[in-house]
C-alpha cells in the first residue's frame, strides 16, 4: 500500500468510527473524575492528561485491530490533522481541551528497577549471545512510580459519555503490562466550579501563551493530544503556574 | 541536601578513612604535577569531577579546567550555565569546548562519544599542548571504569590520572560538604528519589541511557527541558 492510500484508509476508518460513536449532542457540565487505583502508577512525565487518554481510547475503538497496523513513518496527528472530528464528551474552549492534568493523593515518587533480559539458556543454541549491546541488550531500567490510591481530574464534559468511554480503560500510566496503574473503580461527580483550565489564578493544564494575557513561567510543552507528538509542542504555561487568560479565551470557556 | 545528610557527610569527613583517601589523592596529584608540564582537569560538572578539580586546583591554581559542551541535544542550557557559574564562583581558569558532532546529533541514536573524543576533543587538546588529563572517575561507579583505572588504559592519546579513583560516594559528598563547594542543583532534585548514593550527572534525554531508564527519570524531573527550541529561536 503506498503512502497516500494508507493515509486515506486510516483517515476514513477514524472518521467513520469516531462519528458513529461520538456524533451526538453532549450535555456539558463541570465534573470531577476520580480514578481509584489498585496498583501504583508508573510515569515518565509528572502528570497524565485525561483528554489524551480519551483520544487514545476513541482511536482504539474506531480502528479496532487496525490500531496495531498504524504507520510508524509519520505520527497519527498527520492523519487526524485535516479531519473534522465530531465533538468529544469533553468540551473545548476554542482549541483548548477543558480537561485538567492529573492530581494525585500522594505525590511522593519512588523508583523501581525493571530488568529486561533474554533468557538464551532456553533457546537451545550453542552460540553465545552478546547481551552488552545490540539486538539482545539487557536492560536495568529505572522507573518512577507514585504509590497513589487516587487520581483526580477536573473536566467540563458529559458524565454519561465519559463513563461510557472510560469503562474501557483498565489502567493508567506507563508499563501497565507489568502490572502498574491498574484501575479498581471510576467515579464521576458534578461540581459547582469549572477547574478544568484555570483555578485560583493557576493553570490546571498546559496552556499555550498565545491564549494568555500574562504568565509567571513558560516553556515548551505538548498541549493537545497526541501528547507524544512534537507537532503539538508549543510555548505553554505549565500547570501550577500563575496565569491570566485573554478575555476571549475566558469567554470561550463559558458554558 | 537536608540537615541529616549534611550532618552525616560532615561526620564522615572527620573519619580516618576519608582523611587517608584525600591524602592519597593529593599524593597522586603531586606526583603527576611533578612529571608533566601542561596538565588539564576534565570537568563535566558532576560531583566526582568537581571534587577532583578542586583537589588539583588547590595544588596548582593556574590549571586549565576544560568542560565539553554536550550541546543542546544532550545538555539543557540551564545546566551548562550552572557549570560555568560553579567554575566562576571557585575562581577556576575554565574553558568550554564545543562539539559539532554532538550539535548535529538530534538524539535519534546513540551519541558518537568516541568519535567526538578522537576527532574533535583530543586533536584540539593536543594542538593546545596538553600532555596529561586529570579525570574524575571512580572504581566504585562500574566494573568498566574499574578495569579502565586498574588497567591504566587511556581513553585517548593523552595520558590520564585518576586521583579520586578510590573514593566512595560518601567520600565525594563528604568532601563537597566539608569544603562547602557549590554543586549542581539537579542533584538535590534527583537525590530525593534516587538517593545520594545513586544520583549521577550525565547527558539528559539520552537514548544511550535508555537501558538504565535515564530518559524516564529525566522525563519526570527535567520535563521542562524535554523539547528543544527550534533552530534560530531563543531557548526557553
Amino acid at each position: 500500500m503506498n503512502e497516500e492510500k494508507e493515509y486515506l484508509y486510516f483517515a476514513d476508518k477514524i472518521l467513520n468510527g469516531v462519528s458513529e460513536r461520538w456524533g451526538k449532542k453532549w450535555n456539558y457540565e463541570p465534573l470531577e473524575v476520580r480514578i481509584y487505583l489498585a496498583t501504583p502508577l508508573v510515569l515518565n512525565h509528572p502528570w497524565v492528561h485525561l483528554d489524551g487518554v480519551l483520544s487514545h481510547l476513541a482511536l482504539r475503538k474506531a480502528l479496532g485491530q487496525d490500531y496495531y497496523l498504524l504507520p510508524a513513518k509519520y505520527p497519527i496527528s498527520k492523519i487526524t490533522k485535516g479531519l473534522e472530528l465530531p465533538n468529544f464528551p469533553i468540551r473545548y474552549a476554542g482549541a483548548i481541551p477543558q480537561a485538567s492534568i492529573s492530581f494525585f493523593e500522594n505525590v511522593k515518587p519512588r523508583t523501581e528497577v525493571v530488568y529486561k533480559k533474554l533468557e538464551d539458556r532456553w533457546l537451545g543454541i550453542v552460540k553465545k549471545l552478546y547481551h552488552g549491546s545490540g539486538y539482545f541488550k539487557d536492560y536495568a531500567m529505572k522507573h518512577i512510580y507514585i504509590p497513589t490510591p487516587l487520581v483526580k481530574f477536573y473536566v467540563v464534559g458529559d458524565k454519561e459519555g465519559l463513563l461510557e468511554i472510560l469503562s474501557e480503560l483498565v489502567s493508567l500510566g506507563d508499563n501497565s503490562r507489568l502490572g502498574w496503574g491498574y484501575i479498581s473503580r471510576i467515579e464521576i461527580t458534578p461540581i459547582n466550579e469549572d477547574k478544568s483550565i484555570i483555578h485560583e489564578g493557576k493553570a490546571m493544564r498546559p496552556i499555550p501563551v498565545r491564549f494568555c494575557k500574562s504568565w509567571a513561567d513558560s516553556f515548551l510543552l505538548a498541549w493537545r493530544p497526541p501528547y507524544w507528538s512534537t507537532d503539538m509542542v508549543e510555548e505553554c504555561v505549565p500547570p501550577g503556574s500563575e496565569v491570566e487568560l485573554l478575555p476571549e479565551t475566558i469567554e470561550k470557556m463559558r458554558l | 541536601m537536608n540537615k541529616r545528610w549534611r550532618e552525616t557527610f560532615t561526620l564522615w569527613a572527620q573519619s580516618e578513612e576519608f582523611t587517608r583517601r584525600v591524602a592519597e589523592a593529593k599524593q597522586i596529584i603531586k606526583d603527576a604535577l611533578k612529571d608533566f608540564q601542561k596538565p588539564y582537569c576534565s570537568f563535566s560538572g558532576g560531583k566526582d569531577s568537581l571534587v577532583m578539580t578542586h583537589l588539583v586546583w588547590r595544588m596548582k591554581p593556574d590549571i586549565e579546567v576544560i568542560t565539553l559542551d554536550y550541546s543542546r541535544n544532550f545538555l539543557p542550557l540551564r545546566y551548562l550555565l550552572e557549570i560555568k557559574d560553579i567554575a566562576r564562583k571557585l575562581g577556576w581558569n575554565h574553558r568550554v569546548i564545543r562539539s559539532r558532532i554532538l550539535e548535529k546529533d538530534e538524539n535519534d541514536g546513540i551519541p558518537r562519544m568516541m568519535q567526538v573524543l578522537n576527532r574533535e576533543v583530543t586533536p584540539f587538546l593536543l594542538r593546545e599542548g596538553f600532555d596529561l588529563a586529570f579525570v574524575g572517575i571512580r572504581k566504585e561507579e562500574s566494573s568498566a571504569r574499574k578495569h579502565r583505572i586498574e588497567g591504566h588504559s587511556n581513553l585517548t592519546k593523552i595520558p590520564e590520572v585518576h586521583p579520586v579513583a578510590d573514593f566512595t560516594w560518601m567520600d565525594i559528598w563528604a568532601y563537597i560538604v566539608s569544603q562547602n563547594l557549590p554543586y549542581m542543583r539537579f542533584y538535590d532534585i534527583y537525590a530525593k528519589v534516587l538517593g545520594w548514593e545513586n544520583v549521577r550527572f550525565s547527558t539528559f534525554f539520552d537514548k544511550e541511557l535508555e537501558s538504565l531508564g535515564g530518559p524516564n527519570l529525566d522525563g519526570f524531573f527535567s520535563y521542562r527541558y524535554r523539547y528543544k527550541s527550534p533552530p534560530g529561536k531563543k531557548p526557553l
